[in-house]
């Protein structure tokens, strides 16, 4: 799973990355061509403003001289005495060194009507008569410019016009010789780039002027598919913008080509540039991807695996992994491991102390169906009955019965305390009579301490240990058996007059208590193990003893807490 | 039954979904310059038509045929179905034409015509305007009726008694084709019916004293009068105004000059005699006022009649054959021209 994950994630993250590349390759480029083409579009509005302005001054003076014939019957006539000597069209060159010279051609002979005072005298043919004149006289209602030809290192064009001379009188046509010059080198201070230049041509295509070296027939096919407007062509594996407009006042219309490859160039490097950053923010996310997996997700990853091995099998079969990763992970998995490990123990524990319960039961159990006790009383039972003590033996017969009957109880675990000294009253007088009244005994019991639940079999071990140990064939020992209680606590006591033990005796039975190594035999390990697991830890077995004047053993219960509440 | 019900639902919802889907279609109109007062009439009469069934937008190209180029190269970008184009400078018209020729365009040319030989035999190409030779020879008509009492100059209007009427023109535009018919046509009509009534005394009846253009506008009028009046004064017996901005602009001037308007109410004199072509509101109302002597009627109005009729015709794929508008050449259409004096008013 984890390894699906990582491949995903560096799948949507190189996806996201192509998709921001091209969003900004194309974003990018989009604003380098806009803002190239505004660039273009300012360069070519003036290119295209000085023409138009060159024009529109050309034109404002054939309007001037165009009226000036028609209004002034002098100006133009074919009566040479009346002719003005032309000072008006001498005025206008002076003012306007554009203009070359000004001459007026009656439109039906072709005979020069009017000059300025520099031109020479000629005429035209009207039979055969150049394209200037004949454009006038088809378009009469506009200025005809003719082709830009080039001599003496300057460029002319010629304006042709029809005008009515002496008030509609007469019809004729102006022509005016232009230098083309000053607006050609115009051209040369705009930086069109490599291979950028300019063409003038008329509505068939036709050259005007190129600031090129030719006018490709491919060229005219370009200008032919665009007419009019920008667009971006490619010649000679140069790129350029390509913009088309008419020029006002005339048919012709201007075509500039602008190198436009630097931007091509910048769009290449940024292309590139964005894409190497890009790749690279790949790679190093991959890595970072990978560092995570390792340091984060397999160590989780095999973490979890441990925990489901534990879930299904068994918590004492938990073996510690040694997980690496980051600091984090290694610290869950201490902290796991510390608790698997507490678990661990608890369970030991439980299991352990059932153990140890039944082991403790199995064993009072196996004390008090003793064989030898039993072939001890009956054999007693017999040596009264051969005495004639009948009496003596019933007693015992049914002391004896008494004893085992309450030694099974039924099976349970918990009696009354009532039944426990009944008990205890059986065994001693079959142990009394057996040892011919060696010994005497006192019960006394607190007649409220009778109704508490005590585990049975409790005190048996205690008064035998007594009358095996502590009296030892003394004559008139004393056994008292006293229970009472005092404040929480249920305390059974087991007196005899003995000869008593030494302390070091008792620190070695306690310590016994507590070793499951030891097992002394005495069996009051036995008792004080049972007490333990039924009551807790509040539980106890007190020795007392004083050497030659006897030995108290006290069993302590707690009344509350303990498995005798949840029974 | 449910059969029934199946088609009746069938029918209202086509009904319904057709009602939605019905886009108009669009058309693109060229203005060459709004300032113009003949020119924003007849866009207003032209839009009233054309928004029954039509979109519509306007585009003001200021006087720039670079602003009306990039406007027609944006709207070729565009869906439109029909371009009506009054263009700046009408020599652009064939670069236009070839422009548009790849979207198989119709369009109608307007108020400025194109070089015959641009539109000569062109496919859903047309032209739409007035005859200007005709204007001007109704202008002419006007001045000879309101000068020529009893086969004689009106001693009224011939101040200075010569016979002779000393003229000066207000023209157009330079080399719109209306400036220059209309300047022809009227001084040469004018010439011929003076002569015709009063006989050849062997000079020009028709003195022309100035012509001079003021581009349409009534600005420019009013400068071009106060050069011609400071020039020739009371010399001038006659005003002929290739348009009535232009003639209105001359009758500003000559208001606001209060040495000839003490003049003309001190002695018996009238008003400089001042004729204007198109009918605008203003000249109407310059009639109205008795400043303007005459106007010919350039009907508005008729143009763009004939235009929407041209519009409705082409989209619609109607044959032109009934069309309600005469062909000159087979795609001009010449609307006709009315006098329009105090009398006609």
């Amino acid at each position: 799973m984890g390894f699906q994950m990582i491949s995903w994630s560096l799948a949507v993250f190189v996806l996201f990355s192509i998709v921001v590349l091209i969003i900004e390759i194309f974003v990018y480029s989009s604003y380098a061509n806009q803002n190239s083409t505004t660039q273009n579009t300012v360069l070519t509005e003036q290119v295209l403003y000085n023409y138009e302005k060159y024009f529109e001054n050309i034109s404002t003076i054939s309007n001037q001289i165009q009226d000036r014939v028609y209004s002034n019957d002098d100006l133009v006539s074919d009566n040479e005495e009346k002719k003005e000597d032309g000072q008006f069209f001498d005025n206008i060159i002076a003012i306007k060194r554009e203009i070359n010279s000004i001459r007026v051609y009656s439109l039906s002979t072709g005979s020069l009507l009017a000059k300025d005072s520099q031109s020479i005298n000629d005429s035209v043919d009207v039979n055969n008569p150049d394209e200037w004149f004949t454009s006038a006289k088809t378009n009469t209602l506009i200025d005809n410019f003719s082709a830009v030809t080039y001599s003496g290192e300057s460029y002319h064009i010629v304006l042709s016009r029809y005008a009515e001379s002496n008030k509609g009188q007469l019809d004729c046509i102006v022509r005016m010789d232009l230098d083309f010059t000053s607006i050609v080198n115009s051209i040369y201070e705009v930086d069109f780039g490599t291979g950028g230049h300019i063409i003038i041509y008329d509505k068939n295509y036709s050259l005007v002027y190129t600031s090129s070296n030719e006018y490709s027939d491919s060229e005219k096919a370009l200008l032919k598919e665009n007419v009019l407007g920008t667009k971006s062509v490619t010649i000679d594996k140069h790129d350029f913008v390509l913009t088309q407009y008419t020029i006002s006042h005339t048919t012709w219309r201007v075509a500039l080509f602008s190198n436009v490859d630097a931007v091509r160039a910048t769009n290449t490097t940024f292309i590139i540039i964005t894409a190497i950053v890009c790749l690279a923010s790949c790679v190093a996310f991959s890595f970072i991807l990978v560092l995570l997996a390792s340091t984060v997700t397999r160590p989780l990853n095999d973490l979890q695996e441990a925990m489901d091995a534990v879930r299904d099998s068994d918590y004492l079969k938990y073996v510690p992994t040694k997980i690496k990763g980051s600091n984090e992970v290694e610290e869950l998995n201490e902290s796991y491991d510390g608790m698997m490990k507490q678990i661990k123990k608890l369970m030991s524990n439980v299991v352990e102390e059932q153990n140890n319960q039944r082991k403790s039961e199995f064993k009072a159990l196996t004390n008090q169906i003793n064989p030898h006790f039993l072939y001890n009383t009956l054999d007693s039972i017999i040596y009264l009955i051969d005495e004639g003590k009948n009496e003596d033996a019933q007693t015992m017969v049914l002391a004896l019965s008494k004893f085992f009957r309450i030694s099974i109880s039924k099976g349970k675990t918990i009696i009354p305390l009532r039944d426990e000294i009944e008990h205890i009253k059986n065994y001693l007088i079959i142990q009394k009579m057996r040892y011919k009244d060696s010994f005497s005994y006192q019960i006394e019991a607190e007649p409220l301490c009778l109704d508490f639940q005590v585990i049975k079999l409790i005190l048996q071990p205690i008064v035998e240990n007594a009358i095996y140990h502590g009296l030892h064939e003394k004559e008139s020992g004393i056994i008292r058996v006293i229970c009472y209680q005092e404040g929480d606590f249920l305390k059974l006591s087991v007196k005899d007059n003995g000869l008593g033990i030494t302390q070091n005796k008792i620190d070695e039975i306690r310590q016994s208590f507590d070793d499951p190594e030891v097992y002394n035999g005495v069996g009051l390990k036995n008792v004080y193990q049972r007490l333990k697991i039924y009551y807790g830890p509040k539980a106890d077995v007190l020795i007392e003893s004083v050497l030659d004047e006897g030995t108290t053993i006290t069993l302590v219960i707690p009344l509350r807490g303990g498995l005798n509440d949840q029974k | 039954m449910t059969k029934n019900k199946l088609l009746i639902i069938c029918s209202s919802l086509s009904v319904l979904l057709s009602g939605c889907k019905q886009v108009q279609k669009k058309i693109g109109i060229f203005l060459y310059n709004s300032n113009d007062t003949f020119i924003t009439e007849l866009n207003s009469y032209l839009t009233e038509k054309l928004k029954i069934s039509y979109d519509y937008k306007v585009f003001d190209a200021q006087e720039s045929q670079v602003s009306q180029n990039e406007q027609l190269l944006s709207v070729l970008r565009e869906d439109y179905s029909c371009l009506l184009i009054n263009t700046v400078d009408r020599l652009a018209s064939s670069a236009i034409i070839e422009k548009c020729s790849a979207k198989n365009l119709p369009l109608i040319f307007f108020n400025r015509e194109p070089l015959s030989e641009d539109i000569q035999g062109k496919e859903d190409i047309y032209y739409v305007g007035t005859s200007a030779s005709i204007a001007g020879e109704y202008q002419a008509e006007m001045a000879f009726d309101l000068f020529v009492k009893n086969k004689a100059l009106d001693p009224v209007y011939d101040r200075n008694k010569d016979g002779r009427i000393q003229t000066v023109v207000i023209k157009g535009e330079k080399g719109h084709q209306d400036a220059e018919q209309r300047t022809k046509s009227s001084t040469n009509r004018l010439r011929d019916l003076l002569i015709s009534a009063l006989g050849d005394n062997g000079e020009d009846r028709l003195e022309i004293l100035s012509v001079e253009s003021a581009d349409w506008m009534r600005s420019k009028g009013q400068n071009v009068m106060k050069n011609m009046y400071t020039e020739y004064g009371d010399k001038i017996e006659l005003v002929l105004s290739n348009n009535d901005d232009m003639a209105v602009g001359a009758i500003d001037y000559l208001l606001g000059n209060e040495k000839y308007m003490e003049q003309i109410s001190s002695k018996t004199r009238v008003f400089l005699p001042i004729f204007g072509v198109d009918a605008t509101d203003v000249g109407r109302g310059a009639i109205a006022n008795g400043y303007l002597a005459g106007t010919v009627l350039n009907d508005a109005d008729g143009q763009a009649s004939a235009i929407s009729a041209l519009v409705d015709y082409e989209l619609g794929n109607k044959d032109l054959s009934d069309f309600p508008y005469e062909f000159t050449d087979g795609n001009r259409i010449y609307i006709d021209e009315r006098k329009l004096t105090k009398d006609t008013l």
